[in-house]
């Protein structure tokens, strides 16, 4: 199956780094989504199905933490597998983020440990159909 | 001889360029160009445990294009505001990077967007430089400033 996947982040070249490195990992994509805070993100969940959203921390009208919140109340959202892409370096704000069901990606971070990540949450398969592992055999927490 | 504070700087700002700007450390550029007037100057504020603002300038000519084209991993010609965007980027980069070096991996930090600075924008005199630092990579070097508010006891 392939992932459609929401991108949220008020920088326009790291919506695209982030893209680039998506595309980099080989994990199947279907369509990919941009947003350039945390309220246009929500919008896009509403009218859209999302499989997965890469969401930045620190953005302008909504950030990433407010975003997830806000996500969690939705019925039909709250158990999306949810990103954080952030510099966030503080692990209590980061341990705050995981008690709200998120993983996190430190900043910058290569293709192939987003890779890992996705396919933790999703069971998603390479582009080549290969399925690596599953998220029901993995136990790993990042 | 480098503080091991300014030592931790320039590790952090030869990583960011390096692993998201794809630009590699070469201290010779920094004699080759320092002639040159800066190519852009962005700069992010922070609050936290302490407050302040670092603010980065490149150096060279084509760094900004170079830097752009490498993270957008395109061969066009990127815009002026791509060419911004990148910088500022890599400025957020460094700065969440850095502070929990300096501080502790247990404070919370906000950091606002980054901000382009035309014309050396003044500093309020409520904030006090503590490292200035020039680093060269391949196309030019890099000028980091960091400046926190003087009412902290951790530095004053």
């Amino acid at each position: 199956m392939a992932l459609n996947i929401l991108v949220v982040d008020d920088s326009a070249i790291t919506r695209k780094m982030v893209i680039k490195v998506l595309h980099l990992s080989g994990v199947s994509i279907g369509e990919i989504h941009e947003a350039g805070n945390g309220l246009e993100g929500l919008n896009i969940l509403k009218k859209t199905w999302i499989d997965l959203a890469l969401v930045d921390l620190n953005m302008p009208v909504m950030n990433g933490e407010e975003m997830l919140k806000e996500l969690r109340k939705e019925e039909f959202l709250k158990n999306l597998p949810v990103v954080i892409v952030s510099t966030e370096g503080s692990e209590l704000r980061i341990e705050m983020l995981r008690k709200l069901d998120a993983k996190f990606v430190h900043k910058p971070f290569t293709p192939e440990f987003l890779k890992e990540i996705i396919i933790s949450m999703t069971g998603a398969k390479n582009e080549d159909g290969i399925r690596e592992y599953n998220s029901q055999n993995s136990g790993k927490d990042f | 001889m480098k503080t091991e504070f300014e030592n931790t700087i320039h590790k952090i700002v030869v990583k960011i360029f390096e692993e998201a700007g794809y630009i590699f450390i070469d201290e010779e550029s920094i004699e080759k160009y320092k002639d040159t007037c800066p190519e852009a100057t962005m700069s992010v504020d922070f609050k936290g445990i302490f407050c302040g603002r670092l603010i980065l300038s490149v150096y060279g000519g084509n760094f900004l294009s170079t830097l752009a084209a490498n993270m957008l991993g395109e061969e066009i010609n990127s815009s002026e505001d791509q060419k911004i965007d990148a910088l500022g980027e890599i400025v957020n980069l460094i700065c969440g990077n850095l502070l929990p070096e300096i501080a502790d991996t247990k404070e919370i930090f906000y950091i606002d967007p980054p901000k382009k600075i035309i014309n050396n924008e003044d500093i309020a005199d409520s904030k006090k430089i503590i490292a200035e630092m020039d680093i060269g990579f391949e196309n030019g070097f890099v000028k980091t400033k960091l400046y926190v508010e003087k009412n902290n006891k951790l530095f004053f």
